[in-house]
């Protein structure tokens, strides 16, 4: 009960200590604004990438480092998106970066730019030179700036255009259509004309003075066309968060910690101690031969316990997540997601769940008190703590980092494990990566859908039928 | 009725060489006092969690009330008080929360129940210890309180497994004389014991079980009687010579005659006659009967008669 209370209690420490604060009002124009800007003229005179970086209000930034890398896997496929880097290099005194490496060495990748120095932006970390490919010619840069830390609602889209030697496009006229959760973008662009599907969503706009278009665009899973004319100047970019997802933020943060790295750990300890001795004890003090010696079925006996073990940790369980949640809110000012709030909630009903079946089915197989302990710790530091470690070595026998071998051992393995099983279900309410003051984490990778739904299934039925099989054949039996 | 009956009930332990219990073939009536008796080892216990559906049975059926423990658990536990050798109880739980506890197992109407545990606990005397953690109690308390959990549901048949085992006189005494009581009300009574003395003194029937085979089924009279066959009377003489011991052993029903220096040991089926005769038969021939000592027989030597001494 003590320990119980001293767990909860570091699970809503934790949480709040990982929540960040309120953003003030002061406190939002740090910088997250960046611009790919590509040079698809390749008369070697030219660096092949060059990036603008600002803050939202148009100060360039300088001394920020830039990473060029390649995409390697499949940016929508199994794998996910991963990045070779080429090089790095910091923006100078205007702001820009530039890379000397040709476009055209990389005919078939698709570039991008990472930005190591901007977390707490999530769009540091992702950019896609691919996007805006050949073999259209543009002389102009497009921007999209967020203001998001910690808000995802403040999010806007806002555009800056310059020349290639990073002079301002003032009173360039701005076209902007949008398509809904584009997956995908459409080539050729060359054109100019939107695609179909492509709805003129925002007129006509100009460029001001300084070559910024900032409109408040929400920015969500929308993908946008942009339309840029002006003197000897016509080009077309794309934007989209289709490639992206957006950071969570705020009260989000401390929840999904709470979610990926306290649950995980503490409730399998907590469900270990309320179920090893469940039925060992009784045989060990012989209170066990005084119950099954009366007209109680030995089914019932083993429902109950199951009951009595899962309700005692169901409990305390919701007042953590949602004292958890009171207090993510409390500081950070804003609601969490009733989405992470319950998807975390049925999470950790599954994992008290299933680790309590083991523990019970272990103890009900168990000779003595002791050995049931001792496996009962066996098993979850092997599903709790190695089982990961073990996915993580086979995945890199499989085959490298990224290749299709690597990304099935590495989602489908954890899946033997009731934790890793918990994390990929926490994964469908987590949307993004989290950052929270020095530590960050993000939604752990996922098998195929069925394959999760099978091992969830699995990590029921094979504890629930052996600890039943052992009530009625094995406990006070032979 | 037969209260407990089993029919070639057998039970052979994982790794186990010789079965525990042997075909076992036990045919208890209702009403009876039966003792079951044995040597430690002799498969006692075994049989009674077989009956308890507490073991599973390699082979042959066991009905408790008529029902198969196997197949009907459920029916057969109804109405069936149970005391193991050694009931374990729960740390944080009082002897009268154990009742309470038991008493919700066999589904026990609530509003009586409170003045029904009450009597219970007078009646094994823990009335005063009732608010105690039953795991401090002495032995013979807990064995008293798994007495009354036993007759929670007012039960026809009662199990005791050693119900005197490791008691002092005292506690043996109180449980004998409760035993007594409830045998009086009507109740079949099956307890198991290595204590031939309790057995001889208190059951109406006795059932002799050695390496898991019943030797015996029969009143304990008739046990101790059936070995006084083989009896021994002690003679103490003056005078006697081998021709004495060849007619000593042409008397009807003496089977034995052994001289000893002074010493006659005759053996047969030593009913008083017998012996009158056999005095009669010594002073005729002139022989002086110094002293005379019949060894008294009991199910004890029954027992180790029947066993072959194998205990």
């Amino acid at each position: 009960m003590i320990i119980g209370v001293i767990l909860a209690l570091a699970v809503l420490g934790g949480t709040y200590a990982v929540t960040p604060g309120p953003i003030s009002p002061t406190s939002v124009p740090k910088f997250v604004t960046y611009n790919l800007t590509y040079y698809p003229d390749l008369n070697a005179t030219h660096p092949a990438l060059a990036a603008f970086i600002a803050s939202p209000t148009g100060d360039h930034l300088s001394g920020i480092n830039v990473q060029l890398v390649k995409e390697t896997g499949q940016r929508f496929g199994p794998t996910g998106t991963r990045f070779q880097l080429l090089q790095t290099n910091g923006t100078d005194s205007s702001g820009w970066v530039r890379f000397n490496q040709l476009w055209t060495s990389y005919p078939n990748s698709s570039l991008g730019l990472v930005y190591p120095d901007l977390k707490g932006s999530y769009f540091c970390c992702v950019s896609t030179a691919a996007a805006i490919s050949p073999p259209y010619k543009n002389t102009g840069s497009a921007t999209w700036h967020v203001l998001s830390l910690g808000d995802s609602s403040k999010e806007t889209l806002s555009l800056v255009f310059t020349d290639l030697t990073g002079q301002p496009l003032s009173s360039a006229d701005v076209l902007v259509w949008r398509v809904p959760n584009a997956t995908s973008l459409p080539y050729p662009l060359e054109k100019g004309s939107p695609p179909d599907g492509w709805t003129l969503k925002y007129k006509i706009g100009t460029t001001d003075s300084s070559g910024f278009f900032i409109n408040p665009l929400p920015y969500d899973s929308w993908a946008y066309l942009v339309r840029v004319r002006s003197v000897g100047l016509n080009s077309t970019f794309l934007f989209g968060s289709f490639d992206t997802t957006p950071s969570m933020s705020g009260p989000d943060t401390g929840l999904t910690f709470a979610a990926v790295l306290f649950v995980p750990t503490i409730l399998p300890i907590v469900s270990l101690a309320l179920a090893y001795d469940a039925i060992s004890r009784e045989k060990s003090e012989g209170t066990l031969d005084l119950l099954l010696s009366k007209p109680v079925s030995r089914l019932g006996v083993a429902l109950g316990k199951i009951l009595g073990v899962v309700g005692s940790l169901v409990v305390p369980l919701l007042i953590v997540v949602f004292g958890s949640a009171a207090l993510v809110w409390g500081r950070a000012g804003t609601a969490p997601t009733g989405s992470l709030v319950f998807g975390l909630i049925g999470s950790a009903v599954y994992l008290a769940l299933a680790y309590s079946l083991l523990f019970l089915a272990i103890s009900s197989l168990s000779r003595s008190l002791g050995s049931a302990l001792l496996s009962s710790v066996l098993f979850f530091l092997m599903f709790g703590f190695f089982w990961s470690l073990i996915a993580v070595l086979i995945a890199n026998l499989a085959g490298p980092s990224g290749s299709v071998g690597w990304f099935q051992a590495i989602t489908i393995i954890p899946l033997f494990s009731p934790t890793g099983v918990y994390q990929q279900l926490l994964s469908f309410f987590i949307s993004g990566p989290v950052f929270g003051p020095n530590v960050s984490t993000e939604a752990p990778l996922q098998s195929p859908l069925p394959w999760i739904v099978a091992a969830a299934t699995a990590w029921i039925i094979v504890p629930l039928f052996l600890f039943a099989w052992a009530m009625k054949y094995r406990v006070s039996q032979s | 009725m037969k209260v407990i009956e089993t029919e070639g009930l057998t039970k052979v332990y994982k790794g186990g060489q010789k079965p525990a219990v042997d075909s076992l073939d036990l045919q208890i009536e209702g009403g009876e006092l039966f003792g079951f008796l044995g040597p430690n080892g002799a498969g006692k216990s075994t049989t009674i969690r077989m009956l308890m559906t507490l073991l599973r049975a390699s082979t042959g059926r066991a009905f408790v009330r008529g029902y198969d423990v196997q197949i009907k658990p459920l029916e057969a536990m109804q109405q069936v008080g149970f005391v193991p050798e050694n009931p374990g109880f729960y740390h944080n739980l009082t002897g009268r929360q154990h009742l309470n506890y038991w008493a919700e197992l066999y589904g026990l109407d609530r509003p009586a129940l409170a003045t029904r545990i009450k009597k219970l606990l007078e009646r094994v005397g823990l009335f005063e210890a009732r608010d105690k953690l039953a795991k401090d109690y002495s032995l013979g308390m807990k064995r008293r309180l798994a007495l009354a959990g036993a007759l929670l549901p007012d039960p026809q048949l009662l199990i005791l497994d050693e119900p005197s085992l490791g008691l002092d006189p005292q506690g043996m005494a109180f449980v004998r004389s409760l035993l007594v009581e409830l045998h009086q009300e009507g109740r079949t009574i099956f307890l198991s014991s290595h204590f031939l003395g309790e057995v001889e003194r208190l059951c109406t029937k006795v059932g002799l079980l050695s390496k898991g085979k019943l030797i015996r089924v029969d009143t304990p009279r008739a046990i101790s009687q059936s070995v006084s066959d083989a009896s021994e009377l002690e003679i103490e003489t003056k005078g006697v010579g081998l021709t004495i011991v060849e007619i000593l052993r042409k008397i009807e029903g003496v089977s034995r005659v052994e001289l000893d220096r002074t010493l006659l040991r005759i053996s047969g089926a030593l009913t008083e006659e017998l012996i009158a005769e056999i005095n009669r038969v010594l002073i005729v021939n002139g022989v002086s009967i110094i002293s005379s000592r019949r060894q008294e027989h009991s199910l004890e030597d029954a027992f180790l008669s029947l066993t072959k001494g194998e205990v």
